[in-house]
């Protein structure tokens, strides 16, 4: 019985491992994380005598378990910054050194490692987090530390704590609400009902359509929401096409938004189906399947080939990773770009300096457009209209 | 239970005594003052679950959710109402018990693996009680601002002095509970985790007992949650909810289920050990299940049971050597 | 649209839903049967199962893109394998306490979640359905026909496994072993072997409830959290230990989820189920069907 039992082990063991060799691409990706002398070995010899140590920025976020998609993007943007930095001679003279903790998106670990990164390995600034709740829970920890953290949560309250030490890379919520509403009221739809999941990022968004609704003096016919597990919608859907909407608003993240766009189509939904960043995505279109042609969406980034800069940071990312970047490897590139200039810029290099130079940055040219940071670390408000044509994510020309 | 105390006992408890109260000096940084902090809090949820299941043999896995109305109680208090964190910190351990009464009713209907999920369940609608709050409990965005409290004028306001605020706290609570296991209500509660029919027909107000288990339990989760509503400053529903239930539950097995001292034990070590798993990367949480798997099949009764088979073991061979001396 | 209709409409994403409960269900009932073990990690054996097919219908393994059925059959095979194999590791579990199982088990839940993270990565895919995605039309009500497929196939299934244990040697085997282990050791039957045979039916049912729902719910290593805990409610809501009562439980924990979403508020969707668990137990403490109250420890 013994040996069956470990036969069967074998068995099974064999059967998993020659699954292996194809999602082996991401293994190599994670060097920065515990070898970070490797990665900058090379132009170490450029640094100057006068910097004893590398200068140390932390990255905290969800690395492994179920939900590490989030801490790997944010990783691979900020090393891809860092290294073409190091290579070009660092900051005043020195390395910079990636750290990485890995919060498991836990908000209450998170909190202990924004105090590991401030105490113990006294970083300049940190990366903390995309997850929004813990990007709030962190920040009276960096604030009390004045440590600058920069975060790519959409959250709009984080910016509302108080704290001149957190700074948003990316456009906050109302940024990606507003342009869709305003666009499919001018088109002339007036029946619009919203569906949501309920999390912190959910539950915002949500608020955000509300108030985007409201501002051109329309409310919505139905507001649903669901659990973020959830996998049936025919309930919620069901009792929002009673109402008959002219559009779907969703407040969900990508794989929920795809399988409500195709639930909804299921029912017999033929309106217009839209949405925020969760829309703008592959993996959107991938389970939404035909469901998520014409689908409205709104981004911070406009696409890999939208001009030469995005070009040249989508093949210097392919390059590095092996693998296309989505948008928050985008957005966490331009923020690590722009804390290495306040760095640059900081005399003498402390974090509380770091920030003061952060707040002054203003008409950075990024990959998601124009930056100018205000006094709570909004840097950016603009975002890109597009729609799914073919399956693939296509952006309509700007208009103001 | 009772024993006296000898010398080589006396002089460990002194000399724990010292660590404790100097740890915070001796710290390499305030993390690991941190670290500790959580752990006190964890460790009053311990020792209430542990009073609720290791003693009487209730099911409480609400204690998660149960944890976080104790937060919310505080920051509500705190953030709408201006209320100190000495006002909050009672509100949160009445409001809480109360609340675990209410979690504690299905105990006397239903048993075992029926009450397990009807608590799990009791909790998930707390969780989201908390989240559809509205106003009152900002929602999913949680409580921001809330502050730290402060002693006659003397501001708790860094880890390092939060952290005797907590060692205050965990030596009563732990203290608290002996009282409670020594006196009337821990013999019931034994009499009836260890024969439920017995107890009743030897006169025992069960569900009396079994409802102020979960009060119990849900008190200390509720002291725990001002506690880290007041430390952390900012809270959100996702913090206390299942998961949570089940790191409380994991440490308190880890330590030794039925022991308070196990309590105190799982509390220090399972934190330190996810601490030391991180070199592992991506295996942690492997590591962390297989780790799981070991203690409860190989070692149930937790580090404590460990440590009294081992001593024991020395103490039968010591019996065994007399017995031959003496024949 | 008629409020018949809508309702209907709401009912069958509600059949759909509970017949994935009910086939996970019956994982946790099986087990529990037979050894007296509630195996919290089903929902991730559930998850396993889901990997273990569709990895050979969706070229994961060197390309391959095997038919859907052959898929289901291996995912089915190799489920049930690793449900023998985590009935050896659980063997030393049927003796002790609840919360020693509750815990147990959850650990080699975090171990299969973390493993099947760590080979197939944390973001997950989409699986196109094997049958046409346009929806079928009937009297203004629509379903999908994975849909049928999940329901119907799920109801084969459950009237199999019945018809298994009352009809088949091992079968009557197995409820021998189930109602008294002692006695049916004494009668020669393999107590042992019966709890493997359990566990490998009820991981090959997780694993053809995964493989079935799959195209209309998307594959990650997070799938089994939330189906594992409602699947379990619905077990105890049925009966735990009940064949019959596990299909009860999930069908009718899965119509109220999409009833409440639908007609009460989807904001306190969880929390309803929750509380009308509750309601039922204290009015009949051993579940709906619950004939058998056994208490295995």
């Amino acid at each position: 019985m013994k040996r069956i039992g470990l036969y069967l082990l074998l068995v099974l063991g064999l059967v998993l491992a020659s699954c292996a060799p194809q999602p082996a691409a991401p293994t190599p990706a994670p060097a920065a994380t515990q070898a970070p002398a490797a990665t900058q070995a090379m132009p170490a010899a450029t640094a100057t005598a006068a910097c004893a140590q590398p200068i140390k920025i932390g990255i905290i976020g969800d690395m492994s378990g179920t939900t590490s998609s989030l801490g790997d993007w944010m990783t691979k943007g900020v090393t891809l910054a860092v290294e073409q930095k190091n290579a070009a001679g660092g900051v005043q003279g020195c390395q910079i050194q990636i750290v990485t903790y890995d919060d498991q998106g836990n908000p209450t670990l998170s909190v202990g490692l924004a105090e590991k990164a401030a105490t113990v390995d006294k970083v300049m600034a940190a990366f903390a987090t995309t997850n929004s709740s813990s990007a709030l829970a962190d920040i009276p920890t960096f604030a009390q530390y004045k440590i600058p953290q920069l975060t790519n949560g959409t959250n709009v309250t984080i910016t509302q704590q108080g704290s001149a030490y957190v700074f948003r890379v990316n456009p906050a919520g109302p940024a990606y609400e507003n342009p869709v509403v305003n666009y499919l009221v001018k088109q002339g739809k007036t029946k619009f009902a919203i569906i949501g999941d309920n999390s912190a990022y959910g539950v915002g968004e949500t608020s955000y359509q509300v108030a985007a609704l409201k501002a051109n003096n329309l409310t919505a016919l139905d507001t649903e929401s669901y659990g973020v597990n959830d996998k049936d919608f025919t309930g919620q859907l069901t009792k929002i096409l009673q109402t008959q909407p002219e559009v779907l608003l969703l407040a969900s993240s990508e794989v929920a938004a795809g399988l409500i766009a195709k639930q909804a189509r299921q029912l017999g939904f033929t309106g217009i189906i839209a949405g925020g960043s969760g829309l703008a995505s592959p993996v959107f279109i991938s389970t939404a399947g035909d469901a998520a042609e014409g689908a409205y969406f709104t981004s911070p980034y406009p696409g890999n080939d939208a001009n030469d800069a995005t070009r040249a940071f989508a093949t210097a990312y392919k390059a590095r990773w092996g693998v296309d970047p989505e948008v928050h490897g985008a957005n966490t590139y331009d923020g690590t770009n722009m804390l290495l200039m306040a760095m640059d810029n900081a005399h003498p290099l402390t974090p509380d300096n770091v920030a003061a130079q952060m707040h002054k940055i203003c008409n950075y040219q990024g990959l998601q457009g124009t930056f100018c940071y205000d006094q709570n670390g909004e840097g950016i408000n603009t975002t890109f209209l597009g729609v799914v044509k073919g399956g693939q994510l296509t952006y309509l020309p700007t208009t103001p | 239970m009772k024993k006296k105390m000898n010398i080589t006992q006396g002089v460990l408890l002194g000399v724990a005594a010292c660590a404790l109260l100097v740890f915070p000096f001796v710290a390499q940084n305030s993390y690991e003052v941190h670290i500790i902090n959580q752990a006190g809090i964890y460790i009053l949820i311990s020792i209430g679950l542990n009073l609720a299941m290791g003693y009487a043999g209730q099911f409480n896995l609400a204690v998660g959710p149960l944890w976080g109305v104790g937060a919310y109680t505080a920051a509500i208090l705190n953030t709408k109402f201006g209320f100190p964190f000495w006002v909050n910190l009672p509100a949160a351990i009445i409001l809480t018990g109360l609340i675990g009464a209410f979690v504690g009713l299905p105990s006397l209907k239903v048993r075992s693996h029926y009450l397990a999920i009807v608590t799990i369940g009791l909790g998930v609608a707390i969780n989201i009680a908390l989240l559809n709050g509205g106003s009152l409990t900002q929602g999913a965005m949680g409580i921001p601002h809330i502050q730290m409290p402060d002693f006659f004028g003397y501001p708790i306001n860094s880890d390092q002095r939060y952290y005797y605020l907590i060692l205050v706290m965990v030596i009563l609570g732990f203290f608290i509970a002996r009282q409670i296991l020594a006196g009337r209500i821990g013999r019931s509660f034994r009499a009836i985790r260890d024969d439920y029919m017995a107890a009743k027909a030897m006169g025992v107000n069960t569900a009396y007992y079994q409802v102020l288990a979960f009060v119990v339990s849900a008190a200390y989760a509720g002291a725990a949650g001002a506690l880290f509503a007041h430390l952390n400053t900012y809270i959100s529903p996702d913090i206390f909810d299942f998961p949570a239930t089940l790191f409380v539950l994991t440490l308190t097995m880890v330590g030794g289920m039925g022991s308070l001292v196990g309590s105190l034990v799982g509390g220090v070590a399972l934190p330190i050990l996810q601490e030391y798993l991180r070199v592992i990367q991506n295996w942690q949480l492997v590591a962390y299940g297989v780790a799981i798997m070991v203690v409860v099949i190989f070692m149930p009764g937790g580090v404590i049971e460990l440590t009294r088979r081992l001593s024991g073991w020395r103490k039968n061979r010591l019996a065994l050597v007399d017995r031959d001396a003496s024949g | 649209m008629p409020v018949t209709s809508i309702f209907i409409q709401t009912l069958i994403g509600g059949i759909g839903i509970g017949s994935l409960y009910a086939l996970v269900a019956l994982g946790y009932s099986l087990v529990y049967r037979s050894m007296g073990l509630v195996n919290f990690a089903n929902g991730d054996i559930y998850m396993a199962g889901t990997y273990f097919g569709i990895i050979w219908y969706n070229g994961m393994v060197r390309g391959l893109h095997l038919p859907y059925p052959v898929a289901f059959v291996i995912g089915v095979l190799l489920n049930a394998v690793l449900g023998i194999i985590i009935e050896r590791i659980f063997r030393p579990l049927q003796k002790l306490d609840m919360m020693f199982m509750l815990l147990g088990t959850i650990g080699l839940g975090y171990v299969l979640d973390n493993v099947f993270t760590i080979i197939f990565g944390a973001t997950g895919f989409a699986v196109n359905s094997p049958l046409p995605d346009t929806p079928i039309i009937l009297f203004g009500i629509r379903v999908l026909p994975q849909m049928l497929l999940l329901i119907s196939v799920s109801a084969l299934l459950m009237v199999g496994l019945q018809v298994f244990l009352a009809k088949t040697k091992t079968g009557k085997a197995m409820r021998a072993s189930a109602m008294d282990h002692d006695v049916a050791g004494a009668m020669g039957i393999s107590v042992n072997r019966m709890n493997a045979i359990a566990f490998a039916i009820g991981s090959g049912l997780g694993a053809a409830a995964g493989i079935l729902a799959a195209p209309i719910v998307y594959v990650s290593p997070t799938m089994g959290a939330a189906v594992g805990l409602k699947g379990f409610a619905a077990a105890i809501l049925g009966g735990l230990g009940s064949i019959p009562g596990a299909i009860v439980g999930g069908l009718v924990f899965g119509v109220l989820e999409a009833v409440s979403a639908g007609f009460i508020s989807s904001n306190w969707t969880q929390a309803i189920a929750f509380v009308v668990l509750l309601v039922v137990l204290m009015i009949r403490p051993s579940g709906i069907v619950g004939e058998i109250t056994v208490e295995k420890v």
